[in-house]
């Protein structure tokens, strides 16, 4: 069962990469198609244009080669939308989150301020402490 | 506490916008399960996009056909399903659907999230 699986998606993806990799072939031919009129030299670049980019070197042309298709599709209007639909959310939320920190903050220097006071006496002539300043008040 | 609510609602647009596009993706095969004359229909579509592709690009001829007949065999016979899935989103996205599709799932989003604190209360 898991061989057969197995197989079944080796050959799956080793279609699609030969898919891609007649797509590369096409656009290599439209290239040499559009820049070269000699028709030696045009079978001389195909040649060599097909086997640097389809042979030697299918990893890196082959990953350029579908990103540069992907992107050519609007693969990018699709990214932008998507951060713009996520960034409204998280940009509220980060804004929020940082005004409670800042409380949270000045909550902590007051009473900090509150517990370094030096202790007072009142007309009884009991120590105690100042009391705490009201929130709206700062320094 | 309010950020991990904030992210969670986030999660959830993010699901909403994956499931809009899953509908889109799968919508071309189940139009063929349920209509079987869209089946061939695809594959005709297909077929002649991949012809105007290839006689695009400038190649005429015998590698016209070669061309064109391997990769009509693989994307309009064999992998007719994963091609017409693909054709139609490329299609959605060349009139700018996408766009829609997720700003609209952000949409539906809120509209639900309002009316569920509504019935909370």
């Amino acid at each position: 069962m898991d061989l057969t699986l197995l197989i079944g998606l080796g050959e799956f993806f080793g279609d699609f990469v030969f898919i891609i990799k007649i797509f590369a072939f096409i656009a290599i031919l439209g290239f040499v198609n559009r820049y070269i009129q000699n028709k030696l030299i045009k079978i001389i670049m195909v040649v060599f244009m097909g086997y640097f980019i389809l042979i030697a070197n299918w990893a890196v042309f082959g990953t350029m080669f579908v990103i540069y298709t992907l992107l050519g599709v609007g693969v990018a209007g699709i990214m932008t939308d998507f951060f713009f639909a996520g960034q409204n959310i998280i940009g509220e939320g980060a804004q929020e989150h940082e005004m409670a920190r800042q409380k949270a903050a000045e909550e902590m220097e007051r009473k900090r301020m509150f517990e370094d006071a030096p202790p007072v006496s009142n007309s009884a002539g009991l120590h105690r402490r100042p009391p705490i300043p009201p929130p709206f008040i700062r320094r | 506490m309010f950020m991990i609510s904030k992210l969670n609602e986030k999660g959830s647009i993010i699901i909403a916008i994956a499931l809009a596009f899953v509908a889109i993706i799968l919508l071309p095969i189940v139009f063929m399960q349920i209509f079987s004359i869209s089946k061939p229909l695809f594959q005709v579509i297909i077929a002649f996009v991949i012809m105007g592709y290839v006689r695009n690009v400038g190649i005429e001829g015998i590698p016209f056909w070669t061309l064109s007949a391997i990769l009509i065999y693989f994307l309009a016979w064999k992998y007719v399903e994963i091609a017409s899935s693909f054709y139609v989103l490329m299609l959605l996205m060349g009139l700018g659907f996408t766009s829609s599709l997720i700003w609209g799932s952000v949409f539906f989003t809120g509209l639900l999230k309002n009316r569920k604190m509504m019935k909370q209360g």
